[in-house]
């Protein structure tokens, strides 16, 4: 555990994505003290520029507080990532797990399916999904999952696949464990570096994704998130440029922290591929 | 590749292909019917005001009363004819609408794709080759804020910044409206407001490339017939040249095909932020106005396309890799 | 001389176990002459021949000392001129034929480029230098890619191009360590050949003492990074006076001696017979290609007795071995184990039966779950079969003092353990199942020679001990001969000869044994006794 801290606190852009990472999520926590009340409800006078009475990043065209939709949205968006991922990890994992433990036609089969998911244009999808399941957070963090898990199930496939052949895992089964022994017991934790690194990636990727989803009008229309922020600021974007810009750096700076943890932690768990970045 | 055996590949990854299209239509059909609701109502659009003529007429394209199998059959035979349906919205085919806004698209995800794999690429073996120096780290640093802006923004801040501000170039459209150039003039005109999409959708992509080039440069770098090159005299440049850089491209060619879908489903945002007129812009108003058989029909249409240019990545990697024969 | 090496010293990167990766290091190669640089692994022969070759990596700097290559001095060279000497004056060979050739570029093309790069014009050279290392219509193999060649194939390839430019001095980097024994006998004998024909200065690197015997005309026995013994090869093999040297040589498993033993034979244990096992590769749209992995392999184990199977790469004997234990599922045959057919049997089914028949892996490095202590590693098979976790823990502790392992290593990961140690793990993991078959896949042929005599007695002790029968693979005929009772000889996929081991070894009679011991290297010498270690 101290070896894994020392390695990754080497990585300096690493320890800089997770102060980022922190902050953005004591933010979130914070936010309904910071911000007491809704960040929907009017608090000053429309289009005003950061810094005037008390707004901190101005207001927008209806006199909310552009900082208090950005705290309230860490909420939404830092949720959105975690939940989404865990869902993807669900069923990459459990996919790729079988494929790549039994090989043969089931490996054949899991696998076209998985290639179909990542040929058809995953963002198209999720479009598609939350709009016929009308916009709510369920239906975002369900179309999320769907178009996400396809690289968690190849990853974990070709771990599986690799460590399957691995002498270790023939001597469980010399030994006579059963199989789901074998996969959670023996092979998993070793594929467990390359998940964790993913985890970390895709949760930027979800948080991108809902952003995305919730420009273009598809963000669950109870809550506030950064996505919807800058969508409705595109519009006015000469008149008050703040409305899209903080928002847009929001998601920029934790996006970028995940990336930078991403990358520590990679390095932290697969030593030897940590060179050229030392 | 053997380029005797180079029809038989092409037979099998068509037919590959073709099961692929074949699996996405059926996947548009359950769609519909996964959704909450009567199809027909789905399609229609639960927004709209759609009259009971129009829904009878879908009512009957379905056979919503028959076995759902017998529907699926209707469906897939209705698609593969191309026809997509009607936009009722529109009053048009949505095979025609797309038709019409296709150009658009591909000139703006080819500018993108092109300018992104080229910078990308360049970008990445300059890092890999000056490994450790600033100008590596200066890359790796842009690559990775690029990578890490949402798209739509970066078009918004480039709007802001060479439109509004500097009022260099057009922050809307594809030609300027009432200009009526012709020509020269024309082709200039559309390349002005090309620019900025094109840059906004290409540079998350840039980035992308970037990084992956320069993580299989340095672990191809490592490989033991680099060594080999090495001990035999051959110099430097012509390593990374004839050695390096073209087992490096493997990845990138592979990857070119993986994110070709989300290249184009970025540029649903992108032509949404420029008011671009192609298929993405109207997928957008398609979503607005809940217009279903639009966005299925953008849908299917944008996955047949990545299919193709699947197919077209495959071939490539193909006549690279001597290997893939073999491997099937 | 062709190449003088005085006082070479290269530096270690800080933290590493020891300083440097080799210190004071002083050799010659004169014209004509093959130098071997025996060692084992970590001994620092590679960084040598990399130092020399100038493609020392940037962690590892130079500290000290002189390389003459011709008279030329290499340290003072530039960059550029150190190129212009790779290929043309001195040129290396790589351990791994598969990895060593561009996978892109066409065998021809990369000879080619030896030559193009140094200014001289291919015309037909290329076809030339590769029939002149024996391949079959080198014409053909100029035009191909290097996956289509075998490994043998691909290291006369290298050979080809590391001597387009006739260069004086020829570095082999272990060149024959990745290859099949009758491989690996073609091999040295056409690096031999050409050498004598052309008067090129060898620098051998190897870490078998059969290799040695085989080529060297003088021997540099390096340890921990330096040299602790150099002369002719004669002395060094026959009368080794360091005692590194010694051991080195005392661990090489001798010829067996009589003209075969026999055995008592009792009632048998295992009955393999009409086993098959053929892979089909090849996806659902593209042609499929059949490999039979083993066929035509009957064999009967007797309680007790040892058989060895041997052969080399791909000759089906690791997947035979698994059959047994049902890791591979053969499509037709029987496999009797005490007269119970294993080979129909479910997962459920061939439970009972793993705790009787154990297997012991090749790869030290991959047998061991890296994630698990070694106290789990050993207790748990019986803990799976029920036995109660603490009898299994207390008895796991018993067995690592069969194997010499502190009861300490209980609580510790594999990684802390040495390549030889793990082995004693995997075998203590094997006994806790108190097998009565136990199947040994190449269980030394990953280890440094004196830890392999080590292992190997350690076998032999609790062999005896629990009256254990064993199925040995291996690819060694020295270790076959040491360890086993009777063998059988596998040939693509397929039983060829199998007998009392003194009886194959002095009377072969399929001629593939023949070729086989044939190609045992360093065949004529037999290793002095030494005697007991002091």
């Amino acid at each position: 555990m101290r070896d894994f801290w020392a390695r990754f606190s080497r990585n300096r852009g690493a320890v800089v994505g997770l102060v980022i990472l922190v902050l953005v999520m004591l933010m979130a926590a914070l936010a309904p003290v910071i911000f007491p009340g809704t960040p929907w409800d009017m608090a000053a006078a429309p289009f005003l520029p950061p810094g005037e009475m008390g707004m901190l990043l101005g207001s927008d065209s209806l006199g909310r507080d552009v900082a208090s939709g950005i705290a309230h949205g860490a909420r939404v968006s830092l949720m959105v990532g975690a939940v989404s991922t865990v869902a993807a990890l669900g069923i990459g994992v459990t996919l790729g797990a079988i494929a790549g433990y039994a090989g043969g036609w089931v490996d054949d089969a899991l696998m076209r399916f998985t290639e179909f998911f990542q040929t058809i244009p995953s963002f198209i999808l999720a479009i598609l999904l939350v709009a016929i399941f009308s916009p709510s957070i369920a239906s975002i963090v369900f179309a999320i999952a769907i178009v996400s898990w396809p690289p968690v199930a190849r990853v974990v496939r070709a771990e599986f696949l690799g460590l399957r052949s691995r002498e270790f895992v023939q001597a469980a089964e010399c030994l006579g464990k059963s199989r789901i022994a074998i996969m959670v017991g023996d092979i998993l934790p070793n594929a467990l570096s390359p998940i964790v690194v993913l985890a970390s990636l895709m949760v930027a990727t979800a948080i991108l994704l809902e952003s995305a989803l919730s420009f273009l009008g598809l963000g669950d229309p109870n809550l506030m998130t950064w996505g919807f922020l800058i969508g409705s600021g595109r519009s006015v974007i000469r008149l008050a440029w703040w409305m899209s810009v903080f928002p847009g750096v929001a998601i920029f700076l934790t996006v970028l922290a995940l990336n930078l943890v991403g990358e520590g932690l990679s390095d932290a768990l697969n030593p030897r591929l940590a060179r050229g970045r030392a | 590749m053997d380029p005797a055996r180079l029809p038989g590949f092409l037979l099998r990854r068509g037919i590959k292909a073709a099961v692929v299209i074949l699996a996405i239509v059926v996947c548009n059909f359950f769609l519909i019917h996964a959704a909450p609701g009567d199809p027909a109502s789905v399609i229609a659009g639960q927004s709209g005001a759609a009259d009971e003529r129009y829904l009878a007429q879908l009512r009957t394209q379905f056979g919503l009363d028959r076995p759902l199998l017998e529907q699926l059959w209707i469906y897939v035979r209705g698609v593969l004819s191309l026809d997509l349906g009607y936009s009722h919205r529109q009053q048009m085919g949505v095979a025609t609408l797309i038709g019409q806004r296709l150009p658009a698209t591909l000139l703006l995800t080819g500018a993108a794709f092109v300018f992104a794999v080229v910078g990308g690429v360049t970008l990445g073996a300059l890092a890999a080759r000056r490994v450790g120096t600033w100008a590596d780290t200066a890359i790796t640093v842009l690559a990775l804020t690029f990578y890490a802006t949402p798209i739509f923004w970066v078009g918004l801040m480039l709007v802001l910044l060479f439109s509004v501000v500097l009022g260099w170039l057009p922050s809307f459209g594809m030609y300027t409206v009432g200009a009526d150039y012709t020509g020269l003039t024309a082709m200039l005109d559309i390349a002005k407001h090309l620019i900025l999409p094109a840059l906004t959708l290409g540079l998350f992509y840039l980035a992308v490339y970037a990084r992956l080039t320069r993580a299989t440069m340095l672990e191809v770098a490592d490989q033991d017939f680099v060594k080999t090159a090495r001990a035999k005299g051959v110099p430097e440049g012509r390593i990374l040249r004839r050695h390096i850089l073209r087992n490096a491209m493997l990845p990138v060619i592979t990857f070119a095909g993986i994110q070709a879908g989300q290249l184009i489903g970025g540029s649903i945002l992108v032509e949404t932020v420029f008011a671009w007129p192609g298929i993405g812009r109207l997928a957008f108003e398609a979503l607005l106005a809940r217009d279903y058989p639009v966005l299925l029909g953008v849908f299917f249409c944008t996955s047949a396309m990545v299919v193709l240019f699947n197919l077209f990545t495959d071939l490539l990697y193909a006549l690279v890799d001597p290997r893939v024969e073999v491997a099937g | 001389m062709i190449l003088s090496i005085e006082g070479l010293t290269v530096a270690l990167p800080p933290g590493a176990d020891r300083r440097h990766a080799i210190e004071d290091i002083s050799l010659t190669v004169a014209q004509g002459e093959i130098l071997c640089v025996v060692g084992e692994s970590g001994s620092g022969k590679s960084i040598t021949a990399n130092a020399v070759m100038g493609l020392l990596p940037k962690n590892l700097p130079l500290r000290a000392g002189r390389m003459l290559l011709d008279g030329i001095d290499l340290r003072a060279q530039s960059p550029e001129a150190m190129r212009q000497l790779r290929g043309r004056r001195m040129a290396m060979i790589f351990q791994e034929p598969m990895t060593a050739l561009n996978p892109l570029m066409k065998v021809g093309d990369q000879i080619g480029e030896a030559l193009s790069v140094h200014g001289v014009a291919e015309r037909g050279r290329v076809v030339e230098l590769l029939a002149a290392v024996n391949l079959p219509d080198p014409a053909a193999i100029a035009r191909s890619h290097p996956f289509r060649l075998s490994g043998g194939q691909r290291q006369r390839v290298m050979i080809a191009m590391a001597l387009a430019l006739e260069p004086a001095l020829l570095i082999a980097d272990e060149p024959t360590t990745a290859l099949d024994v009758t491989t690996q006998m073609q091999i040295l004998r056409l690096i031999r050949d050409i050498q004598q024909r052309r008067g090129t200065g060898v620098l051998f690197i190897t870490h078998d003492f059969g290799v040695v015997a085989e080529i060297a005309d003088r021997v540099a026995v390096m340890q921990h990074g330096r040299i602790v013994e150099q002369g002719l090869a004669t002395d060094i093999l026959n009368h080794p006076q360091h005692p590194y040297t010694q051991a080195l040589i005392r661990a090489v498993p001798g010829f067996p001696k009589g003209g075969g033993a026999s055995v008592e034979r009792g009632p048998p244990l295992l009955q393999v017979s009409g086993v098959e096992k053929t892979y089909r590769r090849g996806g659902w749209f593209s042609a499929s290609t059949v490999v039979r992995a083993v066929h035509d392999a009957d064999f009967t184990l007797t309680r007790g007795e040892t058989l060895g199977l041997v052969g080399e790469s791909g000759s089906g004997k690791s997947t035979l071995a698994r059959c047994v234990v049902r890791l591979v599922t053969p499509e037709k045959g029987e496999i009797l184990f005490h007269g119970d057919d294993l080979r129909p049997l479910s997962r459920a089914a061939m439970k009972p039966y793993r705790r009787r028949v154990q297997m012991i892996f090749q790869d030290p490095y991959a047998s061991l779950n890296p994630r698990k202590k070694v106290g789990e590693i050993i207790a748990e098979g019986p803990i799976t079969h029920g036995t109660p976790r603490a009898e299994a823990w207390a008895r796991a502790e018993t067995l690592l003092a069969t194997v010499r392992l502190d009861p300490s290593a209980m609580d510790r990961f594999p990684h802390e353990f040495s390549g030889g140690q793990r082995q004693r793990i995997g075998i203590a993991r094997a006994l806790a199942m108190q097998p009565e078959l136990l199947i040994a896949d190449e269980p030394v042929s990953a280890l440094d020679v004196s830890v392999q005599a080590e292992v190997l007695a350690l076998l032999a002790e609790i062999r005896t001990r629990e009256n254990l029968t064993m199925l040995f693979i291996t690819h060694d005929l020295r270790v076959a001969a040491q360890v086993c009772d009777r063998i059988a000889v596998m040939q693509r996929g397929a039983i060829v000869e199998q007998g009392p081991v003194g009886q194959v070894f002095a009377r072969p009679a399929h001629p593939y044994t023949q070729q086989l011991l044939d190609s045992i290297p360093g065949r004529a010498w037999t290793p002095p006794d030494l005697g007991e270690v002091a």
